[in-house]
């Protein structure tokens, strides 16, 4: 598999820091599954959420692209 | 941070905004190659989009200030069940987006422009068992202005999707979408429009990422490109200047992020960076928000499925062209902050209750009881055989986990099918060696049960270490596989990313997500049966044999 930063086949996408190898055919839920299944489980059951480095929430349905930086965050219970 | 605006929303204001709307006159006209807007069109753009059509104040008599309010991948996000990550706060529902944007409208400075960015339709129950006629009646409820075409408009086949442009009371844009093979424009999509409000003319450019295809079911765009959106957006900005275009805005279904210096990343950056003569661009496509500016552009990303709204103002220099940023942010839109517009409520909800009682409508009908199971079952083979047939794959792979309940014998309705698979998983294909075929069924192959297959015939002793457990491999009609050759195989979007640990398929080449939900292959495929005159009968156990 080329690790080239920019093929058609894979794209670099950083999850918490950690860099995967996705194909850019994904979704940042496919991201998330790829980097922790249980991450993914608690953002679909409320207890997470996704976000950039400015803390806005970036959709479970959104595109990824190359570079792409994505946090998953709890969701603070008050 | 909470937003309040209780106190300014009533029903009976936002009638009236557009009462007074309707009183004046504007000159919305509709351009691009091959297509003239109808009389009724214009009439509706007119009267929607004419809510400020004077200006309420001026800096100079040269200026005005613009109001572009965007809404991104709404995704038929029509009823209010999202709530706020920061606040845990309702927001959303297509009745409180109306309503935000009424206000907008009311309190507004100068004329509002009020724009979609792609993927608006598909994603909910409602609106895809509508197919997306919802999200249109919402849409011309509001009065969108204009609209980019994003990658999920093909969702449902172009012949849906020129069905949903024609009920549309606005334009859908896209200038980089072409057909054939010579160059030419896709002549049933418009790359741009312009339109007039408080007489000044706005050029409204469309673009798709390039990329889109390899999101979009490859049946669904057969015989259209994609081209790079730069240099043709650019061509286009400066014929609207020609023809008089005081501001250009690009719709621009194209994704990015923005780190925490403010800097903007990802191809809407690249894009924008190579942009000339525009004003604005409004992203979308990757659920992010986006508030900043890029090559001095200002450029905005709204997030998704109606939880923010976008509001950008621009200081317009109505003599002579050119604006300036006056203010961009992306709010969310809170539900109980506000009193939901009724009749966009009103018509949401009937869209639903039609659509409820679709989940009783009889499908198909089965011969026998058809069952699953952990091992070789024959719901699992039908269920393959499905998958393998709506994407013309050699050979298809589903977990048995991903199916929920049997289906009983006689009438299989609607419900039944979503019992028997609930989630939203869709058709991915890729191209595997005959190596990494023998590796999926290992990885499925364990004493607790197998893969469901369909397209391949094998042998297995599950007894046997792991990666040694498979004896043979075939295709269905006896060939044995290729250990180099490649094949074009299909399986879940949750498998093909590694779900249940499937490392193999994250290997795969040309990896395609067709965005074919399962369960609608299922449905389809069923319902031909039906129509056929045929019941569905369990296949053969005839794929898996276990030696001992």
């Amino acid at each position: 598999m080329s690790q080239n930063a920019t093929t058609h086949e894979r794209i670099k996408v950083f999850v918490n820091g950690k860099q995967l190898w996705i194909s850019p055919a994904f979704s940042v839920r496919h991201a998330l599954l790829a980097h922790d299944e249980d991450a993914l489980a608690d953002v679909i059951a409320g207890e997470a959420y996704v976000a950039d480095a400015r803390g806005n929430e970036v959709g479970l349905e959104g595109a990824l692209f190359d570079g792409m930086r994505l946090y998953v965050k709890s969701v603070e219970v008050e | 941070m909470r937003f309040r605006f209780l106190s300014l929303l009533k029903k009976s204001s936002v009638i009236g905004a557009i009462i007074l709307a309707l009183c004046f006159t504007a000159t919305p006209r509709l351009a691009g190659p091959a297509r003239v807007a109808e009389a009724g069109t214009e009439t509706r753009l007119a009267s929607a989009g004419s809510a400020e059509t004077e200006p309420r104040a001026h800096t100079g008599t040269c200026d005005t200030t613009l109001t572009i309010l965007h809404v991104t991948d709404f995704h038929g996000a029509l009823l209010s069940e999202d709530k706020d990550f920061a606040t845990g706060k309702p927001v959303g529902g297509a009745g409180v987006v109306a309503t935000y944007i009424a206000a907008e409208r009311e309190s507004s400075r100068g004329p509002v422009l009020v724009l979609g960015g792609g993927d608006m339709m598909q994603g909910s129950a409602v609106s895809n068992l509508s197919r997306g006629e919802a999200v249109i009646e919402f849409m011309n409820e509001v009065g969108f202005d204009a609209c980019a075409i994003g990658n999920h408009e093909f969702d449902w086949g172009v012949g849906v999707l020129k069905a949903r442009l024609k009920q549309a009371s606005f334009p859908w844009v896209s200038s980089n979408i072409f057909s054939g093979e010579k160059a030419k424009r896709a002549e049933w999509i418009l790359p741009y429009a312009i339109v007039e409000k408080a007489n000044l003319k706005i050029g409204i450019i469309g673009a798709i990422t390039e990329d889109a295809p390899v999101v979009i079911n490859p049946k669904s765009i057969e015989g259209l490109r994609f081209e790079r959106p730069e240099a043709i957006v650019n061509s286009i900005a400066q014929q609207l200047r020609r023809e008089g275009a005081k501001v250009v805005v690009v719709l621009a279904h194209i994704g990015g992020s923005q780190e925490e210096s403010g800097a903007i990343t990802g191809p809407i950056a690249d894009f924008a960076s190579k942009l000339k003569g525009v004003d604005a661009v409004l992203g979308g496509h990757s659920h992010t928000v986006v508030s900043g500016t890029v090559n001095s552009i200002p450029v905005m990303i709204s997030g998704s499925n109606g939880i923010r709204l976008g509001v950008m103002r621009l200081k317009v220099d109505t003599c002579n062209g050119g604006s300036s940023l006056v203010e961009e942010n992306v709010r969310p839109t809170f539900a109980e902050s506000v009193e939901a517009d009724t009749g966009v409520a009103s018509m949401v909800e009937s869209f639903r209750k039609r659509f409820a009682d679709q989940l009783d409508v009889k499908i198909a009908v089965a011969s026998e009881p058809i069952t699953r199971g952990r091992g070789e079952s024959a719901l699992g083979n039908l269920i393959s055989d499905i998958m393998r047939d709506a994407v013309g794959a050699v050979i298809a792979y589903q977990n048995s986990g991903g199916i929920r309940v049997d289906l009983d014998k006689g009438t299989i309705t609607g419900g039944a099918i979503y019992r028997m698979i609930p989630f939203d998983n869709t058709i991915v294909t890729m191209y595997l060696t005959g190596k990494q075929v023998k590796e999926a069924l290992e990885q499925g192959t364990t004493e607790r049960g197998v893969l469901q297959v369909s397209g391949i015939r094998y042998t297995y002793k599950p007894e046997d270490p792991p990666g040694q457990r498979i004896k043979s491999v075939t295709l269905e009609g006896g060939e044995s596989i290729s250990p180099n050759k490649l094949y074009l195989v299909a399986t879940n979007d949750f498998m093909a990313n590694g779900g249940d640990r499937f490392t193999v398929f994250k290997e795969g080449k040309k990896i395609r997500n067709t965005q074919i939900l399962l369960r609608d292959a299922v449905i389809s495929w069923m319902e031909a049966r039906k129509r056929a005159g045929k019941e569905i009968a369990p296949p053969k156990l005839d794929r898996a044999e276990r030696i001992q």
